[in-house]
């Protein structure tokens, strides 16, 4: 619970009183005018529409700022280190299940860059993109279209909404070959703490042309140091495109029982690594698979708690569905698509189980239409259909890292599972392969609008956390009411380190306090 | 203490009042403002609303106003939509489309 004094603010920064803060304000309309400048109500609720399980006020923003140019980011800056106040950058501010757009804490102001929306270029040859913070993946994609840019897109579910840049300053992942997006990434302008305008690469060199096409540069790489942290304000970033493929072939391979994920895994990660498959392919359980395609708890249950397995079996059966649903694609000339069609078919009949759907078999229907799109970059939003499944709006993605190994996963998902049950909660997940790993992503699903139930869902977060920890699992990313705990699970070792950089680069904490747990 | 639910009841008051400032200026434009509306509503609120994820929002019988103020403060999980998202001229738009589309018995007054 937060207390507030009676002030003409929704909130104001952690020790900035209500007076330094009307200068600050005052300071920040000069430099960016009135309008771009937010303090109502009207105009801050929007930013405070969260589904983690926490009070909303405790991430109620102090003001909302809209910049309009990198000359603008830096004034804004320059203003925060005068009064001290922390500010939290976000770019098209779509982070659902993670802290959408409202700051890590409360009072610190927003600086939403969406109306920083250039497309600034894209290379059809050289196959590479630079955009601005408040580009969509659907701009994006209709700019490809309208423009007949044999391209193709990687991004996450909620595409239609969220953006290239954002996504990737969070280390977020997609469906396509090039689903890992911050290993797509190549060349960022960052506006630094002092105000600085940073290009990592070959963005420093006078005349160069090779910022988005080769990403070392001299010296340190230091384009990682700028995702999940607080360290910069990510102006610009140029990233990769796949070329769009002559044939699209998008699968799917249904298996019947819970505990066929070791074997799929055996499976399918050799066809990975090699390449074979290569994009980032989804495992998705029964619930994930069921809520996608329309289906709600309330349909078969009325009584609250963890679903029984008995009305999972009859779901699958209802439905057609797998208890492991994996979707994947071949992309290539017709030929290269054949070849390796027959490898994927041959080691799924010697492996005597798994069923194999084609998009012809699939025709229309849902969720395979959408996966189809997702893997080859299509903007939707049918992932929304998960939180039919409960209703009410509550959700915290869980999502421990794994090697990409079946005994890895199988252990990973009855931990999960029995952990979410024990909480009233269903396991509602799937597997996201990288090249050699996993992102175990579960959606802990509860009713927001029950207070009972947020408690119940806080608790079991803590607990999935606290017990995968003790197995050796961590999560690679998480909501803004975790930042503290999950930083702990990483180690001191790092925590000193990035603490002194924050203090060497931005000696008066302004930059989003807190992300990561960083701290000055 | 702060409670959410009153900041809710001060945004909805605050949007309601928002709205009724634009249904005048909003009468006075041109119908290629409805083509706005129906634009963006095809573009974004379309990809759940017409698919079966969120409820349909046509033919709802609906005031202006609900569409207005459930769109920026969000519903359960319907995202919030900010007016970085969506400007108000645009939201008025959408929301006049919606108001205007045909009565579909099928659908109830609730959304
Ligand atoms: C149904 C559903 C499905 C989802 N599926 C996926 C998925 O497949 N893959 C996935 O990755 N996520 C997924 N998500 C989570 C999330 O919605 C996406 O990751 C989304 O792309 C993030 O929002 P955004 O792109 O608008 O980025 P933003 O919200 O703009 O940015 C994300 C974070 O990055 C930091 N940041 C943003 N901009 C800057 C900047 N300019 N400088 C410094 N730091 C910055 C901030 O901390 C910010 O909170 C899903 C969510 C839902 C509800």
């Amino acid at each position: 619970m937060v207390t507030m004094m009676n002030s003409k603010y929704q909130a104001l920064p952690k020790g900035v009183s209500e007076a330094q803060f009307d200068e600050a304000i005052g300071q920040f309309a000069a430099a960016l005018g009135a309008d771009q400048v937010l303090t109502s109500a009207e105009h801050l609720t929007p930013y405070t529409k969260i589904m983690m399980a926490v009070d909303t006020a405790e991430h109620t923003p102090s003001a909302v700022l809209l910049a309009t140019s990198v000359e603008q980011v830096q004034a804004v800056v320059r203003i925060c280190n005068a009064y001290k106040i922390p500010v939290w950058p976000i770019s098209t501010g779509r982070n659902f299940g993670y802290g959408s757009a409202a700051p890590v804490e409360r009072g610190q102001i927003v600086l939403d860059l969406k109306k920083m929306n250039k497309i600034l270029h894209v290379d059809t040859e050289l196959c590479t993109a630079l955009v601005e913070p408040g580009v969509t993946y659907q701009q994006l994609y209709d700019y490809l279209e309208e423009n007949k840019l044999p391209l193709m897109l990687s991004f996450s579910a909620p595409s239609a909404i969220a953006g290239p840049l954002g996504n990737t300053m969070d280390r977020g992942v997609g469906y396509t070959p090039y689903g890992e997006h911050f290993l797509m990434q190549c060349g960022m302008e960052v506006v630094l703490a002092n105000g600085d305008v940073y290009r990592t690469g070959m963005g420093g060199v006078k005349g160069d042309k090779a910022w988005q096409v080769f990403k070392w540069g001299f010296g340190p790489t230091l384009d990682g140091m700028f995702t999940q942290s607080n360290y910069g304000i990510c102006t610009k970033m140029g990233f990769w495109l796949m070329p769009k493929p002559p044939v699209f072939k998008p699968f799917e391979i249904k298996f019947d029982n819970d505990d066929d994920i070791g074997d799929i895994v055996e499976l399918l990660r050799p066809l990975r690594i090699a390449q074979i498959i290569p994009n980032a392919v989804v495992i998705a359980g029964t619930l994930w698979e069921a809520s996608t395609c329309n289906t709600r708890r309330s349909d078969y249950l009325t009584t609250p708690g963890a679903t029984p397995d008995s009305v999972i079996q009859q779901i699958r059966k209802d439905k057609n569905l797998g208890a492991w649903n994996v979707y994947a694609a071949l992309y290539g000339t017709p030929e290269q698509v054949e070849v390796n069609w027959k490898i994927v078919t041959d080691t799924i009949k010697r492996a005597g189980k798994g069923k194999i759907v084609t998009q012809e078999e699939a025709g229309d229907t849902q969720p395979f239409k959408y996966r189809a799109q997702l893997m080859s970059g299509v903007p939707n939003l049918q992932e929304f259909g998960l939180y039919n499944w409960r209703g009410g709006g509550g959700s915290m993605w869980f999502a421990p890292v794994s090697q990409a190994r079946g005994s890895e996963c199988g252990k990973q998902v009855q931990l999960a599972k029995s952990i979410l049950n024990k909480h009233g909660l269903d396991y509602v997940g799937e597997f996201i392969v990288g090249w050699r790993d996993m992102h175990h992503v579960i959606d802990v699903l509860y009713d927001r609008s029950n207070p009972e139930e947020m408690k119940v869902a806080h608790a079991c977060f803590s607990e999935l956390l606290d017990e995968f920890e003790k197995q050796g699992y961590a999560v690679y990313r998480v909501n803004t009411a975790f930042q503290e705990r999950v930083a702990n699970s990483y180690g001191p070792v790092k925590r000193k380190l990035e603490q002194t950089l924050k203090r060497a680069l931005d000696p008066n904490g302004i930059l989003a306090p807190g992300k990561s747990g960083i701290r000055i | 203490m702060l409670k959410p639910t009153t900041t809710r009841a001060v945004a909805l008051a605050t949007l309601a009042l928002l709205w009724i400032g634009h249904t005048t200026t909003a009468v006075a434009q041109e119908p290629a403002n409805v083509g706005k509306g129906q634009q963006y509503f095809d573009k974004v609120c379309a990809k759940c609303h017409e698919t079966g994820v969120g409820p349909v929002l046509k033919g709802r019988d609906l005031p202006e106003a609900t569409y207005i103020i459930i769109a920026r403060l969000g519903r359960n999980a319907m995202p919030a939509f900010r007016i970085t998202d969506i400007d108000d001229d645009t939201l008025v738009a959408v929301a006049r489309y919606l108001a205007g589309t045909p009565k579909n018995p099928d659908q109830g007054a609730t959304p």
